[in-house]
């Protein structure tokens, strides 16, 4: 049967896709990755935090121990020395805000946000005891004044939210926590524009962290304290924080975390310089992580039963950036860092702040970002025109394996050094391909050759050779 | 008077922020606001002298009209040189004995001396704490004639746009007065002239899980749903009858003769009474009369065709013109200052099919035309159009 003429003709061979197209095409699917990576928000892009994770936590070297910053812990030992659950009364905060002051700390940033006025129960009944007795004229007789005075000393003194108030003002140097609300249904109330002080002059549209209100303190210790920041974290999709959000936009404004905030009021005169580095990586720039035990740490039962005058209490406090907050058993939030380092929360505002002031925030937005593209695209194109030029598949491979160290070493010197993090897989993947589809096409070359070979000794047979000395 | 007429009106549109203001002793503040825990002036306060003591004994005035405050704290804050050995907290402390001796217990009075902000001049500030907020559960958008609200029927006050509404609270509109709340969960109501409704629970939990409970004790509401999540219960309650949203958009009405109507424009409406409860798909209605069980559901009349005026200026009040809907006896003309009703809405009825505009509706004015049938069921809305009239 003939041949239809819609159909090709026997015989004929549409033009195969050469090596070099095979070896372009899989340098493109390299660099749409590194593509994807900078587009959304730089690397670590998402499989290559693993990686990432076991790079800055085991061969990246860690936040030195620092000599001025200190944790006061709300710790197993404090909650059963005070006899209290968590939450701790306003009494027993007002308290410990005095012996802190009493020290002379330069800043005490708190991981706490008291969002609700402490019960008045029993103040309002001896409201009402007292109003009764002026009511009943017993005040007017001496033996009743004096119970008024006292009965008016005791409700001052058991007013917690007032002594709170009164030793956040003391101290002068509190900085206290707020939360970005990004739920739609929170737990906590909202507060309205402006509550936290001034918004920083930043732009607020191209910020990672996102909040719709924002909620803080009772404004009698807002009023109080030296100023507010936010405690929130940026959490990944696999539950490890790698990023902290120094700056949160809220309805147009931007406010200062638990850490810029401390650091803004450590070091007002660099005020630009800090905000220029708080907003790297759209304001959630990586971190460097700490060595364990870097942070020294004081149990809030000391603070609070010490002498005044403890001479080692002076010498954990004077003068020192301290950090407050909750870590024992079960009540700390599980924040977990890279290479599954299980931290407090308070730690982590602790270390940003000095990854913060010594400049060791890592990036990999914006031009960093872009670097990454282009250079996964400069390796990816010198091999592969190193590749046209090389005879054999093992000079192929070396050559794969050296841009491979060459990417890597170029990777984790930027990254250890300068803080510039790039994407690492993309090109690696990309060699990979590249170096497969080579191997591919020099295998099927060799076997085509091999092929024509065969059939030019089938066609043209030849005599055998025959050894010496043997007849035919 | 002609001063207290703004602080009035920001009152009225200001909705939760409480502003106190007389002409007496408001100049001594400048303006006095409690926001979110802050005493706000309309000033700064300087932290001595007369004008500072006549403030003081203004703002403990307006903290004692205000049970719900619990406590307030007077802050100093003072630049360094003055804060030094216990001034700022002495002049904090006169400044709370002000208001001591102005009325407020001093139980409740605290003061303290945090560090000024460097470069700012020395400042009184004030901060208040106050009962937990009952949170609120619906809020007046819009309101045309005379409305009000309050915990009984003995205890209703007037209320205004931005005004807002408690669980359990009457809401009431006269005669010649509609209005439209918004719900906590952004469902709206349009409340029709002479209707009573009660704000019964409303709640909102996770995933847009939402209870909304309304109880409409005389006249009619007409009610946009929220999309509710899995679980949500949306209902009207009337004396004999139960409407259950499964949908968006419908009317509930309490008639005098203690029967209820029910008009579905989109979605399913579950009416529920004692005796059964039928459901009510979009463009149908249904009504239930004491002790009987729901009427099946009958369709809504459809929308009048409008004949005119479309648009344009008129010098003398236009007639309103529409083409006869089968099955209607008479026709809702409605005209409101905003294409959705809410504003200044004015309701007609009409017998004809055309309508004259009173001659006291100057202006611009959207109108529409509703057909209703011989047993009061109101049918589709017609199409919207404007006219302005200027005599």
């Amino acid at each position: 049967m003939p041949p239809s003429p819609e159909s090709p003709a026997r015989g004929v061979r549409l033009p195969r896709p050469s090596p070099a197209m095979w070896r372009g095409l899989a340098g493109v699917v390299g660099l749409a990755l590194a593509g994807v990576t900078a587009v959304t928000g730089g690397a670590p892009g998402l499989f290559e935090r693993g990686l990432y994770d076991q790079a800055v936590s085991r061969l990246l070297p860690g936040v030195p121990r620092s000599a001025d910053l200190v944790l006061v812990e709300v710790d197993d030992r404090a909650l059963s020395a005070l006899g209290e659950r968590w939450p701790l009364s306003r009494a027993t905060w007002a308290r410990a805000f005095r012996a802190m002051a009493a020290q002379r700390p330069a800043a005490v940033a708190v991981d706490v946000v008291f969002d609700q006025p402490g019960s008045r129960d029993a103040l309002e009944l001896g409201e009402d005891v007292l109003g009764a007795l002026r009511d009943s004229g017993l005040a007017d007789q001496p033996a009743g004044a004096a119970l008024v005075a006292d009965l008016e000393a005791r409700l001052h003194a058991q007013d917690g939210d007032a002594r709170l108030a009164e030793s956040l003002a003391e101290n002068g140097t509190v900085i206290l926590g707020a939360a970005a609300l990004t739920e739609d249904v929170s737990l906590m109330p909202p507060l309205a524009d402006g509550v936290l002080g001034s918004p920083l002059p930043l732009p607020v549209d191209s910020l990672r962290l996102q909040a719709r209100e924002v909620a803080g303190s009772i404004a009698p210790l807002r009023m109080a304290a030296q100023g507010s920041g936010t405690l929130n974290m940026l959490v990944d999709a696999d539950g490890i924080i790698r990023r902290y959000p120094y700056v949160v936009g809220v309805d147009g404004h931007v406010w200062p975390s638990l850490a810029l905030a401390t650091a803004l009021r450590l070091m007002p005169e660099q005020f630009e310089s800090l905000l220029r580095r708080a907003t790297l990586d759209d304001g959630a720039p990586l971190m460097r992580l700490p060595a364990p035990d870097w942070l020294p740490r004081v149990s809030l039962a000391d603070v609070l039963q010490a002498d005044p005058r403890s001479v080692g209490l002076d010498l954990a406090l004077r003068g020192k950036t301290v950090f407050v907050g909750v870590t024992a058993t079960g009540l700390h939030g599980q924040s977990t860092l890279p290479g599954q380092v299980a931290v407090p929360g308070v730690e982590i505002h602790a270390f940003a702040l000095d990854n913060l002031r010594a400049d060791r925030l890592m990036r990999s937005s914006g031009l960093v970002a872009l670097s990454g593209l282009l250079e996964t695209a400069v390796v990816l194109l010198l091999f592969g025109w190193r590749c046209r030029r090389s005879r054999t598949l093992r000079a192929v491979a070396l050559t794969a394996l050296g841009f491979g160290v060459l990417h890597v070493g170029l990777v984790g010197w930027l990254a250890a050094d300068f803080g510039w993090v790039l994407p690492l897989m993309p090109a690696c993947v990309g060699l990979g391909l590249m170096l497969l589809v080579d191997s591919a096409a020099r295998t099927e070359e060799l076997g085509r050759q091999r092929g024509a070979l065969r059939r030019l000794f089938v066609r043209y047979p030849q005599a055998a050779p025959v050894p010496p000395g043997e007849s035919r | 008077m002609t001063r207290t007429l703004p602080w009035l009106m920001v009152f009225a549109l200001s909705g939760s922020q409480a502003w106190a203001q007389d002409t007496a002793q408001g100049d001594a503040c400048g303006g006095l606001r409690f926001v979110n825990g802050r005493v706000e002036l309309g000033r700064k306060l300087e932290p001595k002298g007369p004008a500072t003591e006549a403030c003081l004994r203004h703002v403990a005035e307006a903290l004692t009209a205000r049970p719900a405050i619990r406590s307030v704290t007077v802050a100093a804050r003072l630049p360094d040189a003055e804060r030094l050995d216990g001034q700022g907290l002495a002049v904090a402390k006169a400044a709370a004995d002000v208001l001591v001796s102005a009325g407020v217990a001093r139980t409740r009075v605290s003061a303290v001396a945090p560090p000024a902000v460097p470069g700012e001049p020395g400042q009184l500030q004030l901060a208040y704490v106050e009962r937990p907020a009952q949170p609120r559960v619906a809020q007046v958008r819009a309101a045309n004639g005379d409305v009000s609200a309050g915990p009984s029927a003995e205890a209703l006050k007037p209320r205004g746009v931005g005004d807002s509404l408690y669980t359990g609270e009457l809401f009431q509109t006269s005669k010649d007065a509609s209005a439209e709340l918004e719900l906590a969960d952004t469902s709206r109501v349009r409340v029709m002239a002479d209707s009573l409704l009660r704000l019964g629970a409303i709640e909102l939990g996770a995933n847009s899980k939402r209870v909304v409970r309304l109880e409409l004790m005389r006249g009619s509401v007409e009610t946009e749903a929220a999309p509710g999540g899995e679980g949500s219960v949306f209902e009207v309650r009337t004396r004999g009858a139960v409407a259950g949203v499964r949908g968006t958009q419908f009317r509930v009405s309490a008639q005098e003769d203690g029967g209820s109507r029910l008009e579905t424009l989109e979605g399913k409406v579950a009416l529920g009474a004692d005796q059964g409860e039928v459901e009510v798909a979009g463009g149908h209605g249904s009504r239930v009369m004491p002790g009987a069980a729901p009427e099946p559901p009958r369709p809504l009349l459809t929308a009048p065709l409008l004949n005119g005026p479309r648009g344009g200026s008129f010098t003398t009040p236009p007639k309103l013109e529409w083409f006869t809907v089968a099955g209607a006896k008479t026709y809702r003309v409605e005209l409101g200052r905003t294409a959705d009703f809410a504003a200044s809405m004015h309701t007609y009825e009409a017998q004809g099919q055309a309508f004259t505009v009173p001659t006291d509706l100057t202006g611009k004015w959207f109108w529409r035309v509703l057909p209703v049938d011989a047993d009061g069921f109101i049918g589709f809305p017609s199409k919207i159009f404007a006219f302005d009239l200027r005599p």
